[in-house]
């Protein structure tokens, strides 16, 4: 009897970190062309970036369904195992929501936390690593749901796109909109507030942007945790984490690849940062 | 007209989706029914623009075969609950001419009713006042004429239902509670209307239809604004609801039901719309979880065509869409300018009102607050952009309180410190981030010398063109290009500098991309943008950054 950490795979955490883990990733969907993928499952982010240029429409998403939920929790349910359920923020998809659903359906017996973690990609997915590290220190239950509740207050996400449009498509920009535009060339960088994508400001150039990035992650030191993540260009996130490789040992700083799920609103060239302050 | 040939049929659809792609976006305007999402009219379009591709030519062919393709088309094009239940009505409408060569009048005034029974039974639980009401009304209106003794010609008969479709959908803000509260009539209703209306242009051979006021006519309200609008009330009411997913998806499979399968979907949602046959069956469904419809739909066959919109975001763009200037927003910047291009620049990157002005044309303090007032928000920061404009700026600061400046000498630094600008922030700390922008930027002018000048050790001939850094003259030349490439020069260019040139109202598109390639070409790395800016005077605005 344990207590396993269930996230979905908008969380972006690289496999090597689920395996050590043993965090249980519930795929998103994407639809791509009409046919329906499991995010990471049925679609490598590589496939999904490469495809993208060229679908002739847009992608879109749905969340793991009820269902899904279900079949992961009985499974470990069934094996006498606690559930800490962490997922993208329910105001950018509806996963939280079918994982509550699910829980509810599961009934009070089945010992389930589900939690909003009001964070997107790696953001959620460095939380998650907390969370199945002091599982696995045998902490309890409580105890984890109450350090989770103080580092997602302390996380942190940036991130910067080439182009707002895939996320204005999609609907996710939220008050982002303010940065549209295509008079003039400059790339916005965005942040996670109140579950929901806010402006951060503006840059002339990816490259200045990634400057802004690293001095936005200094701003924040000290720091417990760190991850960099990109879409496509790895360059870019390479530079970064050379950057700020003196905030952390490097084997602590997380480099993820957001996937398609996330590839949907993002799109190529996307780089950023996901932090936990101490 | 005695009859209507295949082709008639064809060209008369053709029309009809030809009007929708017209009036599409003012369709989309009005729904806000069974979710205010507006798509309405995408949807019916797209449903029609399928239908088409499956009825290419009606070269050799009966009418009978024409409305068997055109069917064919309308089922697998089906999109979105209007899109299918107007597929739907197509599926019974043409059914009526199977077997036939031709269509007569009764043919057509059989096709009505077979379309609107169609379009009644696709629907799990129907609602008046919606766009079946409107097919309905058309159809008893052509019988009743034909009843009449009225003559059998499908032209006068198709110009009834258009007509009797135009006042059933006026009369459906009294038969459904929500459009009246949203002072709109029934989207889809109005789609019915315009698609009939561009069909029945093609048989009259003229478009007398005003279709496009037809459209607007589907306010209650006059419009009060630049354009008409829902009621502000109904609009903060949907903000705030979870409108759950919008799911499609065709089955393929065997022995399907398709009458069991809606009434299903009729016990899980308000707004299930199914049909189909025995192999195939397309699901329209809303549903706070997609996943229990699908769960269903894979339980009887193979799903394709899966498409689920999240309508929570739909309809949070529609209403966004709706709203009339965002009176009473936190902080806003209006700007000081001249020149099409800059005014659309300012506008795009964040200004929420422009006035016109600059160097020669300084604008009025009352022209100023003029603008300040028709943003209304409680904060605004004015750019000046020009010093010449700061003195009237700095006088409205101080005589209206929430009016704040940030002295930009140049439309470049007024670009520059727009960009710093973010209305998710408190005002100081965007007057403290677009002071220190603006300051980033060194700001370059070019423009002709109005008279002969000896200034920085420069003699300037009257003609001559004179290249300003940050206001100070430091070169003249005898072109405009020469000018700018001379203080470029001077401003220790690199690899990581950011150059972007404004070209003025004059000056060549050519003359701006030869520029850029040079400096492209001579310092590897550099950024150079070119931007249309508009500006009299000055053949030249630029920022290095």
């Amino acid at each position: 009897m344990a207590i396993k950490v269930v996230t979905d795979s908008t969380a972006d955490l690289p496999t090597d970190l689920v395996d050590r883990w043993g965090i249980t990733v519930v795929p998103a969907y994407v639809v791509m062309d009409d046919v329906n993928y499991r995010d990471g499952v049925d679609i490598t982010a590589d496939e999904f970036y490469r495809r993208l240029a060229s679908s002739p429409r847009l992608p879109t998403t749905a969340q793991p369904s009820v269902a899904d939920f279900q079949s992961v929790y009985q499974e470990l349910v069934g094996q006498g195992h606690s559930i800490l359920s962490i997922h993208i923020s329910g105001r950018l998809s509806g996963t939280f929501n079918s994982a509550e659903q699910a829980r509810a359906s599961l009934g009070d017996s089945a010992d389930i936390r589900v939690v909003d973690s009001r964070l997107a990609s790696i953001s959620v997915g460095l939380n998650a690593l907390t969370a199945a590290r002091m599982a696995s220190e045998g902490k309890t239950m409580d105890e984890i749901v109450s350090q989770l509740s103080r580092d997602l207050s302390q996380t942190s996400t940036f991130f910067m796109l080439d182009t707002l449009e895939l996320l204005q498509k999609g609907g996710r920009i939220g008050k982002a909109q303010a940065f549209m535009g295509s008079l003039l060339n400059v790339k916005p960088i965005l942040g996670l507030q109140d579950g929901e994508v806010v402006p951060i400001e503006r840059q002339r150039n990816l490259r200045r942007g990634v400057g802004r990035l690293a001095e936005m992650v200094r701003g924040s030191a000290p720091l417990k945790a760190l991850a960099i993540m990109h879409s496509t260009d790895q360059t870019m996130s390479n530079q970064l984490r050379a950057d700020l490789s003196d905030l952390l040992p490097d084997s602590e700083i997380v480099s993820a690849r957001l996937g398609a799920a996330l590839g949907v609103y993002v799109g190529p060239n996307t780089v950023g940062v996901a932090l936990v302050r101490q | 007209m005695s009859h209507l040939t295949s082709d008639d049929l064809r060209q008369a659809f053709a029309a009809g989706t030809e009007a929708l792609a017209e009036h599409r976006d003012a369709i989309n305007a009005l729904n806000v029914f069974p979710v205010p999402d507006g798509d309405t009219g995408t949807n019916m379009l797209l449903t029609m623009r399928t239908t088409m591709e499956h009825c290419p030519t009606a070269d050799g062919k009966t009418i009978g075969e024409v409305a068997h393709q055109l069917a064919d088309g309308a089922f697998w094009g089906a999109r979105g609950n209007s899109g299918v239940i107007l597929s739907q009505f197509l599926k019974g409408f043409t059914q009526a001419f199977r077997s036939l060569e031709v269509g007569y009048g009764s043919d057509l005034a059989r096709a009505f009713h077979e379309g609107q029974e169609a379009a009644y039974g696709a629907v799990g639980k129907p609602v008046e006042g919606t766009m079946l009401t409107v097919m309905a009304s058309m159809a008893s209106a052509v019988q009743s004429s034909l009843d009449r003794g009225a003559e059998e010609d499908p032209r006068i008969l198709w110009q009834t239902a258009f007509e009797s479709g135009k006042e059933a959908t006026a009369l459906t803000p009294t038969q459904l509670p929500v459009l009246r509260e949203a002072g709109v009539v029934d989207a889809g209703g109005m789609g019915v209307v315009v698609f009939l209306g561009g069909a029945l242009g093609y048989l009259k051979g003229q478009d007398d239809e005003e279709l496009g006021s037809v459209v607007a006519s589907g306010y209650l309200a006059p419009s009060s604004g630049s354009r008409p609008s829902l009621d502000a009330d109904y609009l903060d009411l949907v903000e705030h609801s979870d409108w759950g997913y919008c799911t499609q998806f065709v089955i393929s499979g065997e022995s399907l039901a398709p009458e069991v399968i809606r009434a299903d979907f009729a016990g899980m949602s308000d707004s299930a719309v199914v049909m189909g046959d025995e192999e195939k069956v397309r699901v329209h469904v809303h549903l706070l979880d997609p996943g229990t419809a699908l769960s269903y739909g894979a339980a009887l066959g193979q799903l394709g065509q899966i498409d689920i919109q999240n309508m929570t975001e739909q309809n949070r763009g529609f209403v966004a869409g709706h709203r009339e200037t965002p009176k009473g927003e936190a902080l806003a910047v209006v700007a000081v300018a001249l020149g099409e291009g800059f005014a659309a620049l300012f506008r795009e990157i964040g200004c929420s009102a422009v006035v016109s002005g600059g160097q020669t044309m300084n604008p009025s303090v009352k022209e100023i607050l003029d603008a300040v007032q028709s943003v209304g928000a409680e904060d605004t920061i004015i750019l000046p952009n020009n010093k010449n404009v700061a003195f009237a700026a700095q006088q409205a600061a101080e005589m209206t309180p929430g009016v704040h400046v940030v002295l930009s000498d140049s439309a470049p630094q007024g670009v520059a410190a727009l960009l710093a600008f973010n209305p998710a922030e408190p005002v100081e700390q965007n007057i403290a981030a677009m002071e220190a922008a603006l300051l980033e930027v060194v700001s370059i002018e070019v423009t002709q010398a109005v008279r002969p000048v000896a200034i920085n050790g420069l003699q300037v001939a009257e003609g001559d063109y004179i290249g300003l850094r940050d206001g100070d003259l430091v070169a003249a030349d005898k072109t405009p290009k020469r000018a700018l490439e001379s203080v470029l020069a001077m401003a220790d260019l690199s690899g990581d500098s950011v150059v972007t040139l404004y070209l003025g109202a004059d000056t060549p598109q050519e003359d701006g991309e030869g520029l850029q390639q040079e400096l492209e070409s001579n310092i590897p790395g550099i950024q150079v943008d070119l931007v249309y800016g508009g500006q009299p005077h000055y053949h030249y605005l630029a920022s290095v950054e």
